[in-house]
C-alpha cells in the first residue's frame, strides 16, 4: 500500500472511532431517515397523487438528497473542528502524506451517506415504497448517488474550511437544505411561483433527483442522466480545486 | 561541535509587524536550547518556522542537515512539535492518541511503545479513559508523550510548562532532562528565567525580534557587569553618614541599608569597606548580592527600570 493510501486510512480510522464515539450523532444519522419517510409520506401522503405516482414513490428520491445533505454537516463540523484546534500543527509537522487529513474526513462523509442511503431506502420500503426498478437500473441509481454524495461532501468541506464557527457551519448546511426544497424532490418545479420554478428547474439537485425518480419508477427520461451525471462531475472538480486551495493557503499563513 | 540546528537572518513580519527581524543561533547535537523571551516575543513564530508550519520571509535554517524551506518532508521527518495548546484529540482515549501517532510515523512496534509511553507518563490508569476527562497536567503529559513517540532527533517544545501547577512543572523538567540524557536535542521556549537556567545548555533571550544576547546561563551572568554590595547598618543616623564617605560610586540607600554598585573588583570591595572602616561608623551587615539571571535578562532587554 502506497504512503498515501495508508496515511488516508489512518485518518479515516480516526474520524471513524470519533464519529462511532458520539452515539447521538450515530443515533440521528439512522432515526432521521426514518422519520423523514414517515413524516412526509404519512403526512402529506394522503393528498394527492403526483404526476401518477402515488406520493411516498413520487418522494423518495428527495428525501434520500435531504438526508444526504443533512447528515454531511457533520463533516463540515469536524473538519472545522480539526483545523481551529492544535492537533492540525502535529498533523502537520509530521511527515504525513499531505493528502491524508482531508481525504480522511472524505473517505468518512462518503461511508456514512452511503450508509444513510441504504437506511433510507429501508425506511422508504417499510411506509409503502413500491419501485419497478430492475438490477441495472439499481446499478445506475447507486451510481448517480455516490457522484452526488462526493460532490455534495467536497462543497461541504469548503464549509468546513471557510466557516468561523459552528453555528456558520448550521448557516451554510440550512442553505443546502432550502436546496433540497427548491427541487423536484417534493412537488412538481411547475407548481412554484415563476422565480422560484426557474431556479428548480436549473439545479443541480433536479436532475439527479429526476433521473433517480425515472430510473426507479421505469418512466421516460429525457437526457437527466446524463446532466445529473454532467453536474455531480462538475461540482466535485470545482469544490475539489477550491477546497484544496483553501486548505493549502490555511497552512501556509 | 556539531549543530544539529542552524538559524540564520531569519525574517519574519506579518503586515507591518516585523516580528522577527533577523534571528540567528545554531544548537549543538543533544543539548538543550532555551529561547527565552516575554509574551510576544517572536518565540511562537520562531518555533513555527523551524518546525515548517509557518514560512520566513528571508533567511536560512537548517535541521539535521535539511533545509526546513525547501526539504520540509526531510526535516519533519526528525522533528517533533509540541505546541503551546494540547495537541490532543479530546474525543480519543489516551492510548487511541498515542497509537494514532504511532501508526503514522509507520511504526512496526506502536502498540508496545504506547504501554512504555502510558506507564512513563503515569497515565497507565487513564489509559483507556477519553481525553476530554482528563486534568490540564495530564493532557500536557499526554501531549509530549505524543511528540516523544518514535524517537524523534529534535524536539520543540513552545512553553511546555505554562498552565502547570508547581508539582507538574517539577515532573516535567524531569522529563525534559531525562530527555536531553538520553541524546535528543530538545529546542523549547520559556517566558520563566528560572525554567531556562534550570534546564537550558544555551539560552537565547530573543526580544523584539532579534537576539539580544546568546550563551550559557552563567555566560548571561557575567555579561552583567554590576557586582552589587549592600552594607546594613545600625541606625538610620549612620546610613545618613555613610553615604558621604562613597563618593564616586552609585548607590541606592533606604533607612538602614545601602546598596552600592561596583565593577566587582576586590580593589573597589576594599575601597568602599575601608573608607566607612576608617569613619569610625560601624556596619552591622554585609552582603554581596551576585547578579541573578533576572537582572541579567532585565538589563539585557531595558526593562530594568520599568520593573523596578
Amino acid at each position: 500500500m502506497s504512503k498515501a493510501l495508508k496515511d488516508s486510512h489512518i485518518m479515516f480510522m480516526r474520524c471513524l472511532t470519533k464519529t462511532l464515539r458520539s452515539p447521538e450523532a450515530v443515533t440521528m444519522a439512522l432515526v432521521v431517515p426514518l422519520v423523514m419517510m414517515v413524516l412526509f409520506g404519512f403526512v402529506f401522503g394522503g393528498i394527492a397523487d403526483i404526476e401518477g405516482f402515488n406520493y411516498i414513490n413520487f418522494i423518495v428520491p428527495g428525501i434520500i438528497i435531504q438526508c444526504i445533505c443533512n447528515s454531511s454537516g457533520a463533516t463540515a463540523l469536524s473538519v472545522h473542528n480539526d483545523m481551529s484546534k492544535g492537533i492540525i500543527d502535529r498533523f502537520r509537522s509530521m511527515q504525513i502524506a499531505k493528502s491524508a487529513f482531508l481525504s480522511g474526513h472524505v473517505w468518512l462523509a462518503i461511508v456514512r451517506s452511503m450508509i444513510i442511503c441504504i437506511m433510507t431506502f429501508a425506511a422508504a420500503f417499510i411506509v409503502g415504497f413500491r419501485p419497478s426498478a430492475g438490477f441495472l437500473d439499481w446499478l445506475v441509481i447507486a451510481g448517480i448517488l455516490v457522484l452526488f454524495i462526493i460532490a455534495i461532501t467536497w462543497v461541504i468541506v469548503i464549509f468546513g474550511l471557510i466557516a468561523s464557527d459552528g453555528e456558520a457551519i448550521s448557516g451554510l448546511t440550512f442553505l443546502i437544505m432550502i436546496f433540497t426544497f427548491l427541487s423536484s424532490g417534493f412537488a412538481p418545479p411547475e407548481t412554484l411561483p415563476r422565480v422560484l420554478r426557474v431556479f428548480a428547474q436549473n439545479q443541480p439537485m433536479t436532475p439527479v433527483i429526476d433521473a433517480v425518480r425515472g430510473l426507479m419508477h421505469g418512466t421516460q427520461l429525457n437526457g437527466e442522466i446524463m446532466l445529473a451525471v454532467a453536474w455531480c462531475i462538475g461540482i466535485t472538480v470545482v469544490a475539489f480545486i477550491v477546497a484544496v486551495q483553501i486548505y493549502k493557503n490555511k497552512l501556509t499563513k | 561541535m556539531e549543530h544539529i540546528i542552524t538559524v540564520s537572518n531569519l525574517k519574519k513580519s506579518f503586515k507591518a509587524n516585523h516580528v522577527l527581524k533577523g534571528v540567528d543561533f545554531n544548537i549543538p547535537k543533544g543539548s538543550i536550547f532555551a529561547l527565552l523571551g516575554s509574551n510576544g516575543a517572536g518565540k511562537t513564530t520562531c518555533v513555527r518556522i523551524l518546525s515548517t508550519l509557518t514560512k520566513a520571509d528571508s533567511g536560512s535554517a537548517t535541521i539535521c542537515g535539511y533545509d526546513v524551506f525547501s526539504q520540509t518532508d526531510d526535516v519533519r521527518g526528525c522533528i517533533s512539535l509540541t505546541g503551546q495548546f494540547a495537541a490532543v484529540d479530546e474525543v480519543l482515549t489516551g492510548r487511541e492518541n498515542l497509537n494514532l501517532i504511532g501508526r503514522l510515523k509507520h511504526l512496526g512496534d506502536y502498540k508496545k511503545q504506547t504501554s512504555e509511553y502510558l506507564a512513563a507518563i503515569g497515565l497507565e490508569d487513564a489509559a483507556d479513559k477519553q481525553v476530554a476527562t482528563y486534568s490540564g497536567g495530564m493532557r500536557r503529559r499526554l501531549d509530549i508523550a505524543m511528540s516523544l513517540i518514535g524517537k524523534p532527533q529534535v524536539i520543540f517544545l513552545d512553553e511546555p510548562t505554562t498552565g502547570l501547577d508547581p508539582q507538574n512543572r517539577i515532573s516535567m523538567w524531569d522529563t525534559i532532562a531525562k530527555l536531553a540524557e538520553e541524546g535528543t536535542t530538545i529546542l523549547l521556549t520559556t517566558q520563566y528565567l528560572e525554567e531556562a537556567e534550570y534546564l537550558a545548555d544555551n539560552i537565547a533571550i530573543l526580544h523584539n525580534g532579534i537576539i539580544t544576547a546568546k550563551g550559557t546561563p552563567e555566560e548571561l551572568k557575567k555579561m552583567l557587569p554590576i557586582g552589587e554590595i549592600a552594607l546594613e547598618f545600625m541606625s538610620s543616623k549612620d546610613t545618613a553618614r555613610a553615604q558621604g564617605f562613597l563618593e564616586g560610586y552609585s548607590f541606592t540607600a533606604g533607612r538602614k541599608i545601602i546598596e552600592v554598585a561596583t565593577d566587582g573588583s576586590a580593589t573597589q570591595l576594599a575601597d568602599i569597606l575601608n573608607r566607612i572602616n576608617n569613619s569610625g561608623i560601624t556596619i552591622s551587615r554585609f552582603t554581596q548580592n551576585q547578579p541573578s539571571l533576572e537582572d541579567a535578562f532585565l538589563t539585557l532587554i531595558g526593562e530594568k527600570e520599568r520593573s523596578r
